[in-house]
């Protein structure tokens, strides 16, 4: 019977995801842009992988985003994303909404997520790519979004604003485990 | 060239030039496009609100304060609280010139710029002028034509933005838009291809297209009219395309021909002058790489076409905000002559309003009897509203 168990479990992992841990540094970054080719680039290496059940959760602490300018950031953090009362912003994504490469081959398509941000909740689209290479998935996601949607004012100093579309890339490098 | 003639053009140069606000390191803060904060969509000169703000956030030296909590307001011209309609700037810049050559030493002040700047803005409709005094040289901007105390204007145009700012169609007199855009007029690769900030303008037609990773600007040369007699006035074309690979790196190309009844240096009758040229701005931590390279193809009725090449590359390093140690290299081939300059330069940004800066220049001009060296001592005071 014990080996009956332990086949079972070890074909309902297989069958399933293992569990998902992030390896080295990762790499997120939104860019915007506004009026005469201006384009503004707020970056933090600070992400974290949580493998939730049927989940991959992904969040990233706001306050950790450099644009290059203190006084910016310091705009950034205190009058659009307010992180004192939103400090993160969480992108869950189904597993089974993204089917894993084979070893040496890349796998790239769009999945639909859910992301937190602002206080609010809408559904995004993720953009992936991911390539396998020795156990290890290296991965690349571009998620397009709308500050407006999130009810985070349109940013804007001295006469130059930001246009509400914005593209976040992030990646990062995944370490599988049963 | 004799030596004599090539000392007597650096100083007419240096003389007879004001200078403007354009730091093309800016790069390495992530401003490949420079219409952000200036009203010349391709750099220099007359700052927005927003180009305030950044170069007091950015470029003067906070002496230690914590960069999150520099008030841009201290600015003076953000003080000023001028309508959204109106944009004002003053720029003055003394210096102290002193010249080594063989032949001696020259030093004299230099009023190297009072100008004021103006620009008036309609909705998508923008008027710019500038209205300045040269106590001596600046001929090719001057209003007036006294030999000396002449009152002067570099740039007048109108302009009419289109599709969020990312196209401008000008009219008027304005900067040549070729290469690099940078500050030292000087340099061969500005003096040498006439395309510096200071008097070299001209008048004509110019598209500017600014997109995000690329900007490029194609302008139609009428001629400087403020130059007489009218064989003298050059006309053709001018542009540059530069795109952004990354938020720090640049590469461009430049292109320009003209055409000239009698050419103002050489007085070459039907001159076509010809300037072909890449460029390239990278910046990496505190450091930024400059570096341009354009030939230079003249040719005139009864004189062979000579085909030249200028040279420029230029390191800039900001180890503590607001201090810049920039070392600076250049070539010049024309005429069958090979020339060398290289330049030590600091620059202060001492308050948001004021910036010290020293340049030594040394160059080696290549004549019938050899290299002959010179040394250029250039110190300004540089102060802006």
């Amino acid at each position: 019977m014990r080996p009956l168990i332990f086949l079972f479990v070890c074909l309902f992992s297989a069958g399933a995801w293992a569990t998902a841990a992030q390896v080295g540094l990762a790499r997120v970054a939104f860019e915007g842009h506004g009026p005469a080719g201006f384009r503004l680039e707020g970056v933090t290496d600070a992400l974290e992988l949580r493998d939730a059940g049927g989940q991959w959760v992904f969040t990233v602490p706001l306050a950790t985003l450099k644009t290059g300018i203190a006084l910016r950031d310091r705009h950034m953090r205190e009058k659009y994303l307010q992180t004192d009362r939103f400090p993160q912003a969480v992108l869950a994504l189904s597993r089974d909404a993204v089917p894993l490469p084979d070893e040496g081959q890349t796998r790239s398509g769009t999945a639909p997520a859910e992301l937190t941000l602002h206080g609010q909740t809408r559904p995004v689209q993720v953009a992936y790519s991911i390539s396998r290479s020795g156990g290890r998935y290296q991965i690349a996601a571009t998620v397009p979004l709308d500050m407006g949607a999130f009810g985070i004012e349109q940013p804007s100093y001295l006469g130059l604003t930001v246009q509400p579309q914005v593209v976040v890339n992030a990646t990062l490098a995944v370490q599988m485990s049963p | 060239m004799t030596a004599t003639t090539r000392w007597s053009l650096l100083l007419w140069v240096l003389l007879t030039a004001g200078s403007a606000q354009a730091y093309p390191w800016m790069i390495k803060h992530g401003y490949a496009a420079c219409a952000a904060c200036h009203v010349d969509p391709s750099g220099a000169g007359l700052l927005t609100p927003y180009g305030h703000a950044q170069h007091e956030l950015l470029v003067t030296s906070h002496y230690g304060r914590n960069p999150e909590e520099v008030d841009p307001g201290v600015d003076l011209f953000n003080k000023l609280r001028l309508p959204a309609w109106l944009n004002l700037g003053v720029s003055t810049r003394a210096a102290e010139l002193l010249v080594h050559t063989p032949q001696g030493n020259t030093s004299k002040p230099l009023l190297m710029i009072a100008d004021l700047r103006g620009e008036v803005s309609a909705g998508r409709v923008h008027v710019v002028a500038t209205l300045g005094f040269e106590p001596e040289g600046a001929l090719l901007a001057a209003l007036t034509r006294n030999q000396n105390d002449n009152l002067v204007s570099r740039e007048h145009w109108v302009g009419v933005d289109f599709a969020e700012q990312s196209v401008l169609v000008r009219a008027g007199r304005m900067n040549v838009p070729f290469g690099l855009r940078n500050i030292e007029h000087p340099s061969w690769i500005r003096s040498e291809t006439r395309t510096d900030l200071d008097s070299a303008q001209q008048y004509g037609l110019a598209v500017a297209y600014l997109r995000d990773g690329f900007r490029a600007e194609l302008m139609g040369i009428a001629g400087n009219f403020q130059l007489t007699p009218t064989v003298y006035r050059e006309q053709g074309y001018s542009g540059f395309a530069e795109w952004s690979l990354t938020p720090t790196f640049t590469l461009g190309a430049s292109s320009l021909l003209t055409h000239a009844g009698k050419d103002l240096i050489t007085s070459g009758d039907d001159t076509l002058r010809q300037a072909h040229g890449v460029f390239s701005r990278w910046g990496f931590g505190p450091f930024a790489l400059l570096g341009e390279a354009d030939a230079l193809i003249k040719s005139s009725r009864g004189v062979s076409t000579d085909v030249g090449f200028a040279g420029f590359t230029q390191l800039d390093a900001e180890l503590i905000q607001g201090i810049h140690l920039l070392g600076t290299l250049e070539t010049l081939r024309e005429a069958g002559e090979q020339n060398y300059g290289e330049w030590a330069s600091v620059a202060f940004f001492l308050l948001p309003n004021a910036e010290l800066r020293t340049d030594a220049i040394f160059r080696q001009d290549d004549t019938p009897t050899g290299f002959v060296p010179s040394i250029t001592l250039l110190g300004q005071l540089h102060l802006s509203i």
